[in-house]
């Protein structure tokens, strides 16, 4: 499995089976990877509305107990342009990216902070893997792990995803055909199912 | 359901009359011009001098792009409010025929508006004569009208 | 027993209160502050009002308890004020065209833009514009309330119908109005069927009007209404301003506001024969959108492209399908529907950007070509030079290219293709930032 230099990423995008759009400047795409920019929601999490995560409030996602539980988990916040979002130490944000994402059956991609970010204590909480044929925005968890509120607006650079060719071991392009995938044309963040299937080991 | 029956009757008239009344008081001591409050009447006055200058009166507030009354309701003979202006319109033609004579409403209405803008923002002093003939104009105004 | 003034005056008080609550939120998007400040002067002149007039005064004291209801109603709405429960990249869009058309001469600003409070309510049939009255009246600065139908929030397609209230705000202006009515009389409404109240009463009792028509009228009998007295019961300005508003609304918005219509409209009246008070029958509205579109060229490209034009007439064939075939619903003729919209839109073109121009066809198939990718249409693409390029897109071309997409969907939902849309318009913000100088 071998990363997308500057050029190939570039000859995938002008091929149209990699999108990523928009891209605002062009030195967005670097050596191996393409800066992806913050989007307009904020979802926080928001302490006192939920005891605890619990997976059993997912086993029936449309009950009244599921669809509360994932509504209240979270404060939305729509942040227009040249406006801004203060993400305090310690908290957790799920944003969009601005840009719209189609990774092509033979790509995976993968979601880091950038580096600059990441020394002020702003990370991507968990690696984010984009599944080939993933179409939408991707949503970025932010955790700040610095010890003073950051100040966020939407259309700033601040993570980058950089894309592997999938190859079997015999060299060929894996065949995935569209896998079911929650997140499928997501246009915003939402809280996903962590039971997801496994209601079988969850009590209550 | 509402606990009472408001039947709503147009009063701009008499609040025309008292819009006209607070700016004439205000060009004997334009400081009150600059209180809170005052952008009230000014702006109001201003406002219906703007529709008597285009003659542009129709006014009725008007939203809902679907035509959904009329549809499942009898139909009951109420006629809209489109009148409202009359009694302003005619007071303001006679009160600027009075104030400034002869010269044409072109001219004088915003020699009025002019006055009422230095009174809003201190600045631009009307000449000594437009601002007597504006004080003229509102006095009969207000009288007219209230 | 309390008086009726010291009530009143404890409602002032009251509605202080509630006024300094409402900054508990963020409502709008420029903030609160200008809100604030208005509904605060407008509160302050109320109260000096009652304060000032004798509690015997009754007269006095109700027109103040109706000016304090209609403040505490505005303060409550803007309190429901909530950014993420209307699309705001929308109402960035459409705020522009409002400024350009609403702007007013006052008495401290030659050039003022209304304030514009946005707030969702309800469902299908709450799209409207409030404007507040010319008239006298506790307003300082006028609100422009913009009404979203909260179920709606994502179908941004069916937000160009945002165009009719558009007009409606515009007739109100003053500057315009005169501009308009000289407009209607000269043309539109200068002969013929809406010429005078009793040449639209004939029209519409006439024998070659549809059953369903016939059948309403006799209803409306019942209750007195006749040919004579039938504009006593529907309102015969009424009737005229919401043609023109229509009219206004297919040159602000284009094609996506014919479509936003004709889909809206005919849920609400699928034979669209229906007889408003305020509004003449849907059917009419339909064919005269129909033949403005028409005439004004914006259903006729000249396109080379023959994918891209087969999928352009299957939208504008869709739309036509619902023309109204019988001759009585035409009520114009294209003489008058065509010398109308020239000069509305001769007016709207000092006001920039309010005027709608058709697309190019190479953006019609470039923003086309992504949303069949099922990517947000906007001005964004990669050269096969590896070029990145990025242009201004006007939004109502996204709406369009919606629309004609809408017509055949692929794969698509009316629901995706909206939400793309709409994402789209939130990008394409993003994308005129970067293109500032």
């Amino acid at each position: 499995m071998s990363a997308l230099g500057r050029s190939a990423l570039l000859e995938r995008l002008a091929q149209g089976d990699l999108v990523v759009s928009p891209l605002l400047s062009s030195d967005q795409v670097g050596p191996s990877s393409i800066d992806l920019r913050m989007g307009t929601v904020v979802l926080m999490a928001r302490a006192g509305r939920q005891s605890h995560v619990d997976p059993a409030a997912y086993r029936s996602p449309e009950a009244h107990r599921g669809i509360e539980s994932r509504k209240q988990k979270h404060e939305r916040f729509d942040v227009p342009f040249r406006e801004s979002f203060l993400l305090h130490p310690g908290s957790l944000a799920l944003v969009p990216t601005l840009e719209w994402v189609m990774i092509p059956n033979s790509l995976q991609g993968v979601v880091t902070a950038r580096s600059s970010w990441a020394r002020e204590g702003l990370n991507i909480a968990t690696a984010t893997i984009i599944n080939p044929l993933y179409r939408g925005i991707v949503t970025l968890e932010l955790a700040n792990f610095g010890e003073i509120p950051i100040r966020l607006c939407p259309g700033l650079r601040i993570a980058q995803l950089a894309l592997y060719d999938l190859r079997r071991i015999d060299g060929d392009q894996e065949d995935i055909g569209r896998p079911e995938s929650q997140f499928d044309l997501a246009f915003e963040p939402a809280a996903g199912n962590v039971s997801k299937k496994d209601g079988k080991f969850i009590s209550g | 359901m509402s606990i009472i029956s408001l039947h709503y009757q147009d009063h701009s008239d008499t609040l025309c009359g008292r819009f006209a009344m607070l700016v004439s008081s205000y060009l004997d001591s334009p400081e009150e011009a600059r209180k809170p409050g005052a952008a009230i009447p000014l702006e109001n006055l201003f406002r219906v001098l703007q529709m008597y200058r285009y003659d542009s009166f129709a006014d009725e507030r008007r939203s809902g792009v679907l035509a959904l009354e009329g549809i499942d309701e009898m139909p009951s003979l109420t006629a809209d409010d489109e009148s409202w202006h009359l009694r302003i319109q005619n007071a303001m033609s006679s009160a600027l025929s009075s104030a400034f004579g002869a010269t044409p409403k072109e001219q004088a209405i915003p020699q009025i508006q002019s006055t009422l803008r230095w009174l809003a923002t201190d600045k631009e002093v009307p000449s000594t004569d437009v601002r007597a003939r504006a004080k003229t104009f509102l006095e009969l105004l207000s009288a007219d009208l209230t | 027993m309390r008086t009726a003034k010291d009530f009143l005056e404890q409602e002032c008080r009251n509605l202080n209160a509630v006024l300094e609550e409402t900054l508990r939120f963020k409502y709008g998007l420029d903030g609160s502050q200008q809100f604030f400040e208005e509904c605060k002067n407008r509160l302050i002149f109320i109260a000096n009002s009652i304060s000032s007039v004798p509690s015997t005064d009754s007269a006095n004291l109700r027109k103040s308890s109706i000016a304090l209801l209609e403040l505490s109603g505005l303060i409550s709405r803007i309190e429901r004020s909530s950014v993420g429960e209307y699309s705001w990249p929308f109402v960035e869009e459409l705020k522009q065209v409002a400024e350009a058309i609403c702007t007013e001469e006052t008495v401290t600003d030659r050039n003022r833009a209304p304030m514009i409070h946005v707030f969702s309510d309800g469902g299908l049939d709450k799209y409207a514009i409030f404007t507040e009255a010319n008239r006298p009246s506790n307003a300082g600065k006028r609100i422009l309330t913009i009404v979203f139908p909260r179920s709606l929030k994502h179908f941004v397609l069916l937000h160009s119908i945002l165009g009719h209230e558009i007009g409606h705000a515009m007739w109100q202006c003053s500057k315009h109005q005169l501009a308009l009515r000289d407009i209607l009389n000269t043309h539109l409404f200068s002969t013929g069927t809406f010429a005078t109240e009793k040449d639209a009463a004939m029209w519409l009792y006439s024998a070659n009007a549809p059953q369903a028509i016939k059948d309403q009228l006799s209803a409306f009998g019942k209750s007195g209404v006749t040919r004579n007295n039938f504009f006593r019961w529907a309102s015969w300005a009424a009737w005229r301003e919401e043609i023109l508003c229509d009219l206004i609304g297919l040159l602000t918005f284009g094609p996506s506001f014919v479509a936003a219509e004709c889909n809206l409209l005919y849920s609400f009246d699928a034979e669209g024969t229906g007889i408003g008070q305020k509004h003449p029958p849907v059917g009419c509205r339909g064919n005269y959108l129909l033949k403005a579109a028409h005439l004004l060229g914006q259903d006729t490209h000249g396109l080379t492209d023959p994918q891209i034009g087969a999928a352009v007439r299957t939208f504008w064939d869709g739309l036509n399908a619902r023309r109204q075939p019988s001759p009585w619903f035409n009520v114009f003729t294209d003489g008058q529907i065509q010398d109308t919209a020239h000069s509305i839109a001769a007016l709207l073109q000092t006001l920039p950007p309010s005027c709608y121009s058709s697309p190019t066809e190479v953006e019609l198939k470039h923003l086309l070509g992504q949303l069949n990718g099922t990517i947000p249409p906007v001005g964004f693409s990669v050269s096969s030079d590896r070029t990145l390029n990025c242009q201004k897109i006007d939004f109502r071309h996204i709406l369009y290219v919606g629309w004609i997409k809408s017509a055949d969907l692929g794969g698509l939902t009316f629901e995706q293709v909206n939400r793309l849309c709409g994402h789209a318009i939130m990008q394409q913000r993003a994308i005129d930032i970067e293109l500032e100088p």
